[in-house]
């Protein structure tokens, strides 16, 4: 019997791996990505329907319960992106300062 | 000596005129603006008045404005830069005090100072925030002074070339305390009147900007 936590899950996953492949395929998002975001979503998965395998493996870590095992996981893997997409913008944004400024020295 | 005045102008469409206008009566004949990306007439209106107009595309802030001003003078072989604001707060006839001790080779860069005449006519509440700035300076790069974030300087062909400004934003007046520091640069703070009219309270910086450019010095000083 599915939980309806479970169902909500499933059609969500569903849903972004279809975005996903339809992305791929009209070549708006390369192949790395793809399975990057293929595997995340496959990942939410696995943790939904196989709550036991986590347990499992969460454990031997120290972590009582599978799902939080899941959350602490989560959140470093956040944090990290959240601070190499800051970095990127600051790039970007000394870029694009330095392109203005050239911009109007040329003229 | 070949002295140069730079502008950094968003949308100052209302005083631009103006200000480049009492600069030329004052004989000042090379006076550089750099229209920060400004969405009204900016541009034109200063075109009116000086040939040097230079225009960012898109707005990037007051402190890449100001080095793409300071770029084009040294470009053309500027002897003192002396950045001015185009609200029309600074006054024309405080340019000449400032430019004294740079000329005569005493200092490497003068700062503006709207405390070191008695009656500074500046607001209560601006006054707290500007001595707290002037406080956070002092602990972060070991220059006193007596005001911060006055955007009256002039500067030398040598502090000009290296005083390195790499913030986009208001913060680049801390960055020059910075560099001033960094860079071994002698510096005098020389007395000037800031004008708050209405006009350049609205369009000048808010206490809260204060706030966010204290963030942006925490961040740049420990990224250092």
């Amino acid at each position: 019997m599915m939980q309806p936590v479970q169902i909500a899950a499933l059609i969500f996953a569903a849903i972004h791996i279809a975005r996903i492949l339809a992305l791929y395929k009209s070549k708006k998002l390369p192949l790395k990505a793809a399975i990057f975001w293929f595997f995340v979503w496959a990942m939410v998965l696995v943790v939904i329907f196989f709550t036991p395998v986590i347990d499992a493996l969460s454990r031997p870590v120290g972590v009582g319960r599978g799902i939080d095992l899941i959350v602490y996981v989560s959140v470093m893997v956040l944090f990290y992106l959240v601070f190499q997409l800051s970095m990127k913008i600051d790039k970007l944004e000394h870029e694009i300062t330095k392109l203005v400024r050239e911009i109007a020295l040329k003229k | 000596m070949n002295t140069w005045i730079v502008i950094a102008a968003y949308n100052e469409e209302h005083s631009i005129g103006f200000v480049v206008k009492e600069l030329a009566k004052a004989g000042y004949r090379n006076v550089v603006v750099v229209d920060d990306g400004s969405d009204d007439e900016t541009s034109r209106i200063a075109k009116q008045h000086t040939k040097h107009v230079l225009r960012h595309v898109v707005n990037r802030g007051q402190g890449a404005a100001l080095k793409t001003g300071i770029d084009y003078a040294l470009a053309n072989d500027a002897d003192i830069v002396v950045t001015f604001d185009a609200d029309g707060q600074h006054r024309v006839e405080d340019i000449p005090a400032l430019l004294a001790p740079v000329k005569k080779d005493e200092v490497d860069i003068a700062l503006g100072s709207r405390f070191l005449k008695k009656d500074s006519g500046v607001p209560f509440f601006r006054k707290i925030v500007l001595k707290g700035g002037v406080f956070l300076l002092w602990i972060f790069y070991g220059v006193r002074l007596t005001d911060a974030h006055n955007g009256f300087r002039a500067l030398s062909r040598h502090a000009a070339e290296q005083i390195e400004i790499t913030l986009d934003g208001m913060e680049h007046a801390s960055e020059i305390v910075s560099e001033i520091r960094r860079k071994q640069l002698r510096y005098v703070e020389v007395p000037v009147v800031i004008r708050y009219t209405e006009y350049s309270k609205a369009h000048g910086q808010s206490s809260w900007n204060a706030v966010k450019i204290f963030y942006k010095m925490i961040v740049h000083r420990f990224s250092k």
